[in-house]
């Protein structure tokens, strides 16, 4: 019996409004953008609500009460959590209703959707945790299995893994870290008791993802028939199909037809007696793990350089984040809330990729999901929203020079 | 030990004393203010047929503010200013005729050729027409050589004393016109295609237009002495033919402020930062990267300066980039683009202006800055130099000279002080209606009785 396992990312950013020189130290409200563009925060939630969430939502929760033997895992951002509460909600009992069922996985990762492994193990840790806690409020269970940010991963996050007792972690199954291994197994970190490793088939993945609609792809046009067959024909133990949930209505847009894909799929798939639908936590429960695989550098379902580099590639994205980490003691030393807020939503992973000067094929995917017009836009905007949180420490630390206290705890 | 230091003091005297002396005689040669003189009613009018390529507000740069200051002190010096652009612009200003070479009935025949030549390089801040579109294309050469054939028939059409024309993009027009009508040419200099490309790789096609327009002159005006120098030494004009007559600023020119505005930038100034201010086209004549070596290491000595470098330009992403590579990504801030009391309030806001510029025939920039009250660093390779010798002056290349003097004023306020004391004065002098006055005095030379 082969496995076929569906997840589903939901993410959305807070993005940070037109912001300038002369508004350091008198506006400190980033993200509020209310102009009639892709700027506006709470217009692109309730743009994409209506193209993806809420119908590929409401088909899904159909699919499951249709097929006893649908199972799928979604893995959401707190951030995104957060914007659908205000202003989407009917998605978030979808949801709720569809955990219920038992057969809908939730995962965990970082609250901003940020690149914190990488910078702050610390305040890694801290939104990991507050991810579990919002995931647990709003759907009673606790994930266990891990996804880091864009699927970044790394040898030290499966030991981080391990250690927090997760019983899986997923990667993108990427060929120079496989070795010639088919992704199509269940793997394993290095010196790792429990944790094991899903990887992502990307050929399969991205058939759907990113080749749906075009039409210079040779498997143009894509049928449930087509891709059942193919799916049938993949060797090993779980096919692991990951991707953006905005994949249906928002990428792909629904008059490809995206959604009749996918409301014929389980049943197409359903109907290969060898194939069955499994979570994560299943997939790792029901099949032995194969082997060890080694990732000593860091890998990412990004680009076709499936690397950190569509976020830190050049000086301008090391001078953002750079300086935005630099400032963790002293936000913490604040003890304000809202400042601590704001310095962690600028660490969403979104704000460096909108400032990626790549334009070979991969700058394309950039510029479609930039509000900004270039990266150089972007990257201006962000280092004044930082320059005015970098305002708003010094006035605490000159407050507490004022009172005598030292400046930093 | 005592007998050095006693040395020192006299050396530093004496510095004093020469310092005054060549203020003095800086001065002087400057004519008194208009309103000084009783007889300047008495004088015959002149009727100058000016061709220009800017004014604002459809302007990029200085050329079109040097348009505007002169051409109003001309009106007041008693000269009938006919001002000639060679497109419709919706202007129209009380002291001067304004004229389009757009003529139906002229005919300009011009080949249009592909010409990589662009105004004042490329730039967020070209002249935008009322439709916000640019008004003029990239085949800037084309547009120079359909101007000139209009300037024979604008010549024949309005009736003049003489005939001026601002930079190369007039000439062709001006030297067509004097063909025509046989009166004296002033060519003005405010910028050789040296200056445009940092002493670059300088195009052919510009400097022949340039050295023409210089040569049918029967006077080259050149906004400094250095500009005098280059004319002399790279165009080969007889120096007899070449005077100086140095830039100005007054209300009309500087960036206009708003007295009601909020001070928005004192914000960053309470909270303890110092601003560094660079303001200009982003370009390499301006050496924009320059002040960033600067700024690297006046940023190493002390953690509140932040470096605002306002202007845009083909440089403006390799300077961000430069800046985050040198490690002062988040000290270094770029507005873009600034005008009017945006740009005011940087000047005003900014405890050091520097203009490091490779080569700049004068520069306004740092009179805007000392006019809203900043002290000033200026290249030695800047013409304005000459005019303000009171400001702190540098290498363009020796960045740690220009951090140290950055420096220095950032953290004396005696020294700052000491700068800002003079500014007045030194303004005083450097007014549009002084260059005015400077110029009729050359068109009287000119223009037989």
């Amino acid at each position: 019996m082969k496995s076929v396992c569906l997840y589903l990312q939901i993410h959305q950013p807070y993005r940070v409004k037109r912001y300038g020189l002369f508004d350091i130290g008198r506006d400190h409200a980033y993200f509020d953008g209310n102009e009639e563009n892709d700027l506006n925060n709470r217009r692109v939630l309730r743009k994409v609500a209506e193209k993806s969430y809420l119908p590929t939502a409401r088909l899904l929760a159909k699919l499951l009460k249709r097929h006893q033997a649908f199972r799928f895992a979604v893995s959401f951002s707190g951030i995104a959590l957060e914007q659908l509460e205000q202003d989407a909600p009917e998605a978030i009992t979808l949801f709720q209703d569809m955990v219920r069922t038992g057969r809908l996985e939730i995962l965990g990762e970082t609250y901003y959707h940020s690149l914190a492994f990488f910078f702050s193990r610390q305040e890694f840790e801290r939104q990991v945790r507050k991810h579990t806690e919002l995931v647990e409020r709003l759907f009673g269970v606790t994930p266990r299995v891990f996804r880091n940010t864009e699927l970044s991963y790394t040898n030290a996050l499966g030991s981080w893994a391990d250690e927090r007792g997760y019983l899986g972690i997923l990667a993108e199954g990427w060929d120079p870290i496989l070795h010639g291994r088919s992704p199509n197994y269940v793997y394993r970190p290095p010196g790792s008791r429990r944790t094991k490793l899903l990887l992502k088939n990307y050929r399969l993945s991205d058939d759907i993802a990113f080749r749906f609609s075009s039409r210079e792809w040779e498997g143009w046009p894509l049928t449930t028939g087509k891709y059942g067959q193919w799916m049938g024909a993949e060797g090993g133990d779980t096919v692991n199909l990951f991707m953006d949930y905005e994949t249906f209505g928002e990428h792909q847009w629904e008059d490809t037809g995206i959604f009749h894909f996918l409301e014929a799929l389980p049943g197409e798939l359903l109907q290969n007696p060898s194939l069955a639908f499994m979570t994560p936590s299943l997939v790792i429960a029901m099949h032995q793990d194969r082997d060890t695989v080694d990732v000593p550098g860091v890998t990412t379902w990004a680009d076709t350089d499936r690397d950190l580099t569509a976020w830190l590639g050049n000086e301008l994205q090391h001078a953002a984040i750079g300086t935005l980490y630099g400032l963790e003691d002293r936000v913490q030393a604040t003890n304000d809330e809202q400042l601590l807020e704001d310095w962690r939503r600028l660490q969403t992973s979104d704000h460096f990729y909108y400032m990626c000067t790549k334009w070979a094929a991969d700058g394309d995917v950039h510029a479609y999901f930039s509000p900004y017009g270039t990266p150089y836009e972007a990257h201006n905007t962000f280092m004044h929203a930082l320059k005015d949180l970098e305002w708003r420490l010094r006035q605490h630390e000159r407050a507490r020079v004022r009172a005598g206290e030292p400046a930093l705890v | 030990m005592s007998f050095a230091f006693f040395i020192y003091l006299i050396a530093l005297l004496f510095s004093f004393f020469v310092v005054g002396a060549t203020l003095g005689a800086v001065f002087a040669k400057q004519p008194a203010s208009l309103d000084q003189r009783p007889f300047a009613r008495a004088r015959r009018k002149l009727r100058a047929l000016i061709f220009g390529w800017e004014f604002p507000p459809f302007n990029s740069g200085g050329l079109g503010v040097a348009s505007l200051g002169l051409t109003r002190a001309l009106a007041k010096s008693d000269v009938d200013v006919t001002f000639v652009l060679p497109k419709r612009f919706p202007l129209s200003v009380p002291y001067a005729k304004m004229i389009t070479a757009e003529y139906e009935d002229i005919g300009a025949q011009v080949r249009y050729i592909d010409s990589p030549i662009v105004p004042y390089a490329i730039e967020g801040s070209y002249i935008l027409g009322p439709d916000g579109k640019p008004i003029y294309g990239g085949d800037l050469v084309s547009e120079v050589r359909r101007y000139a054939a209009a300037g024979a028939k604008i010549a024949e059409r309005e009736p003049h004393d003489i005939i001026y024309a601002h930079d190369w993009l007039s000439f062709g027009a001006g030297s067509a016109a004097k063909s025509a009508s046989y009166k004296p040419l002033v060519a003005h200099v405010h910028a050789t295609e040296f200056d445009r490309t940092g002493n670059g790789s300088v195009n052919q096609v510009v400097y022949d237009i340039e050295r023409a327009g210089m040569h049918n002159a029967d006077c080259v005006v050149a906004v400094s002495h250095r500009t005098k120098g280059m004319v002399i030494d790279r165009y080969g004009v007889n120096p007899s033919r070449v005077r100086v007559v140095w830039n100005g600023i007054d209300d009309e020119t500087a960036p206009r402020r708003n007295p009601h505005a909020a001070a928005r930038l004192a914000a960053l100034k309470q909270a303890g930062y110092k601003i560094v201010l660079f303001a200009g086209r982003l370009t390499i004549q301006k050496g924009p990267d320059h002040f960033l070596r600067a700024a690297v290491r006046v940023a190493k000595r002390d953690p509140d300066v932040l470096f605002v470098i306002v202007g845009s330009g083909d440089m403006t992403h390799q300077l961000m980039r430069m800046a985050a590579g040198l490690g002062i990504g988040d000290r270094v801030l770029f507005p873009g683009f600034l005008r009017d009391h945006d740009l005011h309030e940087a000047y005003a806001t900014a405890d050091v202006f520097v203009m490091p510029s490779i080569s700049e025939p004068f520069g306004i920039a740092p009179l805007e800055a000392m006019r809203a009250g900043t002290p000033v660093i200026i290249s030695r390779q800047s013409g304005v130099a000459e005019a303000v010798p009171h400001a702190t002056i540098v290498d363009f290349w020796d960045d740690q000279a220009m951090a140290a003097r950055i420096h220095e004023l950032l953290v004396s306020p005696q020294l700052r002080a000491a700068q800002i004391a003079k500014h007045a004065a030194v303004l005083s002098l450097l007014t549009w209606d002084r260059a005015g006055e400077k110029i009729r005095g050359i068109m009287d030379e000119l223009v037989p009785a």
